[in-house]
């Protein structure tokens, strides 16, 4: 099934990807950003804040951002 | 209202701003259309031009075919860079006031500005390494947005500053006359923009001003409230700071000098003094003896003599007056001493014949 899956770290592009039925959301983390802490992380799912072992559907909306972001100069 | 006011203005701005990069593939597309044009041309008027032997216009027909060969494949790069471009989707109205919902549910009240067309969200006070740098306002002018290639169309505002010491501009580490500088977000801030996540976009720049990063900072927290004497050490304050004109340090009011002709400011280690008067002078302002290589103060300096040698060639003139005074030259010469005058007799030494 797809999912939109948004991911503010870098580029920040937004993409649909395939994954399996039944892919929880700490999965599909830990898929998509391997080397990553989930808790360095604010994760969105359809806008809203959702426990590590919610299962995703057809269609949502997955949003990463890191939480702590460096500025320059 | 508002919101929806907001909202179409946010569309229309989107759809610009794809519009504009649609243009620019077709420009890009037409141009390389051109060039290749170009290329078949030539190879034809060659090809006419061998079967005339005419071989001068042969050359130059081979010429241009090579200039041409070598800017297609660049052009094509352009083009196909565009194309690998992904797509942006245009959001909905419903996709926009989703973004609003969710601002005000996790960044706070949202405010509408319909006249300056800016949307804005204010942060919590924010404190970076226990330096207090306040709240701050982050409005973005929505029909600026559609310029997002040429301009940043938002603003950081600090609301209650507490700049750095040193420079009032500099409301936070990252930010500088109201503009921040974005890092690690900044690609990602202008896909935001892109697609109208607004709530993402104003989380990031909330993250941002949230982060500290010390190794690219317009001025470190650690000297917020001031920077230290490079000198003795000690704390410098903005109304206290003096920077040397010459070696561009931070320094205390104790341990900088000011130049006696310049008045410009200096650093003990940077300025020297006048070898006749001994006031402070630094090496700008520093004129040297032509006949002891004295170094002195434009004061203390006459002819490009010193206040001695002047002294010095005075007496001498006056000790051995000039004969022929109407041929005398008044330029200043260097003391040339008779022979032997002044010389004492060596003597050998214990041992020695």
């Amino acid at each position: 099934m797809k999912v939109l899956f948004i991911n503010n770290l870098g580029g920040g592009f937004a993409d649909f990807v395939n994954i399996n039925e039944g892919t929880t959301v700490e999965q599909f983390f830990h898929d998509k950003m391997p080397d990553e802490k989930a808790a360095d992380y604010l994760i969105r799912v359809n806008r809203q804040p959702v426990p590590k072992d919610y299962v995703l559907r057809e269609e949502d909306r997955i949003t990463v951002t890191p939480v702590k972001i460096d500025g320059a100069v | 209202m508002d919101s929806i006011y907001f909202a179409n203005l946010l569309l229309g701005q989107i759809q610009k701003q794809q519009s504009r990069e649609y243009q620019d593939l077709l420009n890009q597309t037409h141009k390389l259309q051109c060039r290749f044009e170009e290329f078949i041309t030539q190879n034809r008027l060659m090809e006419k031009a061998i079967t005339r032997q005419w071989m001068a216009a042969a050359y130059r027909c081979r010429h241009r075919m090579d200039v041409a060969a070598h800017d297609i494949p660049w052009m094509l790069s352009n083009v196909r860079q565009s194309l690998d471009r992904r797509e942006q989707k245009l959001p909905t109205m419903t996709d926009i006031l989703a973004e609003f919902d969710q601002i005000a549910e996790e960044l706070g009240e949202i405010s509408f500005d319909r006249k300056n067309h800016c949307l804005s969200i204010q942060t919590d006070p924010i404190t970076l390494e226990d330096v207090f740098l306040g709240d701050f306002k982050i409005g973005l002018y929505v029909d600026q947005l559609f310029e997002l290639a040429r301009r940043r169309p938002y603003e950081i505002i600090a609301l209650n500053p507490h700049p750095a010491q040193t420079s009032s501009e500099v409301t936070h580490p990252h930010v500088t006359g109201r503009v921040l500088c974005e890092g690690d977000g900044a690609a990602a801030i202008r896909n935001a923009l892109l697609q109208g996540r607004l709530f993402d976009f104003f989380n990031m720049v909330v993250r941002i001003l949230n982060t500290y990063n010390p190794g690219s900072a317009y001025i470190l927290l650690t000297d917020w409230e001031g920077g230290t004497c490079s000198d003795c050490g000690g704390q410098v304050y903005e109304v206290d700071r003096y920077v040397c004109n010459q070696c561009d340090q931070d320094f205390c009011e104790n341990c900088t000098t000011v130049c006696s002709i310049c008045e410009g400011t200096f650093c003990y280690a940077c300025i020297g003094k006048c070898d006749c008067c001994e006031a402070p002078l630094c090496k700008y302002c520093v004129k040297k003896c032509k006949q002891c290589g004295a170094l002195c103060c434009v004061h203390c300096i006459e002819n490009d003599l010193c206040t001695s040698c002047q002294q010095e060639n005075d007496h001498e003139n006056k000790s051995n007056p000039d004969p022929n005074p109407s041929e005398s030259i008044p330029t200043p010469q260097p003391a040339v001493f008779p022979d032997g005058l002044g010389q004492a007799a060596v003597l050998p030494g214990p041992g020695q014949p």
